[in-house]
């Protein structure tokens, strides 16, 4: 295996899993969520040579995802598993439980993809406004007002019932 | 639903969800690898439509240059009309793909190495390919007939992490008694480490297009594989060729033909015996790194 190769599975043995966990927030299922970090890994290794400082790797790495998911999605690549209408409001949260937490998943699932991107990197991945914008390509006014609005559908995906579980 | 709350709640998504086993690191690379295969083989299609149009301009354009049609002899010399030297060869003609911004060995900005050592090792192939040529014919043909072309490319990564490299002599075999005929000897030489099948008739799936009939030969106790053309492959250029594999997995194609090109007649005899031809691909000036 060539340095540069060895370089690269190092990264994403190290990166990859993180990755992957932002990925699920995003789409919602981890079988999508390895083909869209496969995708993103296989852009970052044609880009590999050209990324000289490896602290800004994890940025552009996690810019490829989301630019990924949020262009694949708007071609329709992900709609076709969406969760049910009815799953959020059948559910019965009484707390803590796996199935209260997937609520949660199923709810971010009826937020808009860009919407949902802006959630995920704001309160996931804890980036600034500034490298939420940086990564989508957007104005800061925009990932303000989109974070504004995703809140909003999740509140109403999820009405009362989002105050047992955050508990 | 305050912004503590979705971070709490994106937690405990996570918490809840049973993720899968870590994705496989060899998986990731290797379909990184064809990514850029395939980004490399998309450019040098469009080097190519880019070359075709050139040379389709500059026929167009300068009919007076082109109507000579003769070819240019230089034993173990530079490329027709190229600017390079003997020591720095290079049969492309197209423009560089720098454009792709993909990582070539040792800092090149292609796959073909125009100077330095690994240019030289093609070079130094050419007098090995000299010393086979029968009485009769010629690599030496004066202004006006052919030229000696070699190349020195980039293949790939090896699986320990080495490069594999083609080096390739394409030498035009002149008639000595004036009627100029042409015919064709040329050497591909594809280094260790490569993937080529074993077997001395396998490895010819892996030449360039020539199909027909094999059967092994015995060349001093070492097989070789010898393949005639039917014309039913993509490569009709050759009739002939002989498939050696060293021990060490170095694998050399040495091809013959009657003919050098359409604008010139073609000899009435292949070049060179079946005998001669075997002998040639398992010479040792052609067991090159």
């Amino acid at each position: 295996m060539s340095d540069r190769d060895a370089e690269f599975a190092e990264y994403f043995a190290a990166r990859s899993g993180a990755m992957r966990g932002t990925a699920y927030l995003l789409c919602g299922d981890w079988h999508r969520a390895e083909d869209l970090v496969q995708v993103t890994f296989t852009k970052l290794y044609l880009a590999w040579r050209r990324i000289a400082r490896h602290e800004v790797v994890d940025a552009y790495t996690r810019q490829i995802l989301v630019r990924t998911f949020v262009s694949d999605t708007r071609r329709g690549q992900y709609r076709r598993e969406r969760f049910s209408d009815g799953a959020p409001e059948a559910a019965s949260p009484t707390g803590g439980s796996a199935e209260d937490r997937l609520v949660v998943l199923a709810a971010l699932e009826h937020v808009p993809p860009r919407q949902r991107a802006v959630l995920v990197l704001r309160y996931w991945e804890d980036l600034s406004v500034e490298e939420t914008a940086r990564a989508l390509k957007c104005t800061t006014g925009t990932v303000k007002s989109q974070a504004a609005r995703g809140l909003q559908t999740l509140r109403g995906r999820l009405a009362d019932d989002y105050q047992e579980w955050v508990r | 639903m305050n912004e503590d709350e979705v971070r709490s709640a994106l937690r405990g998504v996570m918490v809840a969800s049973s993720p899968p086993p870590p994705m496989d690191t060899r998986t990731a690379v290797e379909a990184g690898r064809k990514a850029q295969r395939r980004r490399r083989a998309t450019w040098a299609g469009a080097v190519a439509g880019v070359a075709v149009v050139g040379i389709a301009a500059g026929a167009a354009l300068l009919p007076g240059a082109m109507s000579g049609g003769g070819l240019e002899a230089a034993n173990g010399g530079a490329a027709p009309g190229s600017a390079s030297t003997g020591a720095a060869p290079s049969t492309t003609g197209g423009p560089d793909v720098e454009a792709s911004e993909t990582a070539w060995p040792d800092g090149q900005s292609d796959r073909t190495a125009t100077s330095g050592p690994r240019a030289a090792k093609s070079v130094g192939m050419v007098p090995v390919l000299t010393g086979a040529v029968p009485p009769g014919l010629t690599l030496q043909g004066g202004a006006g007939t052919a030229a000696v072309r070699t190349q020195s490319q980039f293949l790939d990564y090896a699986a320990d992490g080495g490069q594999v490299w083609e080096y390739l002599v394409d030498a035009p075999l002149v008639k000595t008694d004036g009627s100029g005929a042409v015919g064709t000897l040329h050497v591909q030489v594809t280094t260790a480490g490569n993937t080529y099948p074993t077997g001395p008739c396998e490895v010819t799936g892996q030449s360039w297009g020539i199909k027909g009939p094999c059967r092994v030969v015995d060349v001093g106790g070492e097989q070789v594989g010898l393949l005639t053309s039917d014309g039913s492959g993509d490569q009709k250029r050759f009739d002939q060729l002989a498939a050696y594999r060293h021990d060490d997995g170095t694998v050399v194609f040495v091809y013959q033909a009657k003919q050098h090109g359409e604008s010139v007649p073609a000899l009435a005899a292949l070049p060179l015996t079946e005998v001669q031809l075997t002998e040639l691909a398992t010479s040792p000036g052609f067991h090159v790194d």
